[in-house]
């Protein structure tokens, strides 16, 4: 099913996804298949991204978008997913994939604030990854939307019970958040809250061939976080 | 060895990386396949050189030179550090 979206349709933001046949364990690899969504993306709104542009570095890429169509970017891939949200207020996302075995604990003691890392602590081994990247997909997100680094900014939002705690950039409700699952991964979205309405979820199955069908695993699964 | 080169060595080990590969004006995104495979990295290399930094004072680290460089000038600082790699 193709259809063709207009800028409308952007509102409040969509959410691009792809899943890769083989697992692509490569950040460039990754990047380049992202490009490809990206492609997709942006021609169902009437965007056409040929080379050079396709091939300019992200910020270039969308500080571009921004200034020709108001048109607010986001990118994020791992090794089973690539991700691009787009619409028109500021916004970001962000992906991870399950699976891999790092010292979680470590992480979250010297990131997280103290309350996020005792819940990782008190958390069975089995579901520890899984509860920091719920985490780290929503801290991410929130980052990229207001262009700050892990280093510093990655408390800016913090999570309680579920729920986000604390924005220090400003209203709370100013902010729609976002998280996803689908196959292996996560996926976390912010978004300011221009508009009314839920984001889009869309999987785009055959980048080559430019067809996406709405995402409708991720319409139920996507839960909104309550602020 | 100096503090450079050791903090450079043992930054390689973490990273699975090549000393080669690790120019002074590498970008950390490019020579790094995961920012958790960084973050780990940046615990580790503070256990072992006994040294703790805020995240605050990692911001604007782009590169491989400024991290190392970073740990250096904190070394050099506390000569009396207690690292896993203290001599």
């Amino acid at each position: 099913m193709e259809q063709n979206h207009s800028f409308r349709d952007l509102d409040p933001v969509q959410v691009w996804l792809h899943r890769p046949q083989e697992r692509l364990p490569g950040r460039h690899e990754q990047s380049e298949l992202a490009r490809q969504l990206l492609r997709v993306a942006l021609s169902s709104v009437g965007i056409r991204l040929d080379e050079p542009r396709i091939s300019t570095p992200g910020t270039e890429l969308i500080a571009w978008l921004r200034q020709e169509f108001q048109l607010e970017l986001s990118i994020t891939h791992c090794p089973e997913i690539v991700a691009i949200a787009l619409g028109r207020e500021r916004l970001g996302v962000d992906c991870e994939t399950l699976g891999t075995t790092r010292n979680w604990q470590a992480i979250a003691d010297y990131f997280f604030t103290p309350a996020e890392a005792d819940v990782i602590r008190q958390t069975g081994v089995i579901q520890q990854e899984y509860l920091f990247l719920r985490h780290w997909t929503l801290k991410e997100a929130f980052i990229k939307t207001m262009r700050g680094t892990i280093f510093g900014n990655l408390n800016d939002l913090t999570l309680e019970n579920g729920k986000v705690a604390l924005i220090t950039t400003g209203d709370i409700k100013q902010w729609s958040i976002w998280q996803a699952e689908t196959g292996n991964c996560l996926v976390g979205l912010c978004y300011r809250q221009g508009q009314i309405g839920k984001p889009a979820w869309l999987e785009c199955v055959d980048l080559s061939a430019g067809s996406y069908s709405v995402c409708v695993d991720l319409d139920s699964s996507a839960a909104r976080i309550v602020c | 060895m100096k503090e450079y080169d050791r903090i450079k060595q043992r930054m390689a080990e973490l990273l699975g990386q090549k000393l080669d590969v690790l120019d002074d004006d590498a970008a950390l995104a490019e020579v790094v396949s995961s920012s958790f495979l960084l973050i780990e990295t940046i615990i580790e290399l503070q256990e072992d050189f006994g040294v703790l930094f805020s995240q605050e004072e990692f911001a604007g680290i782009t590169t491989v030179g400024q991290l190392v460089a970073l740990f250096v000038r904190q070394l050099e600082a506390e000569p009396d550090h207690q690292g896993r790699s203290a001599t």
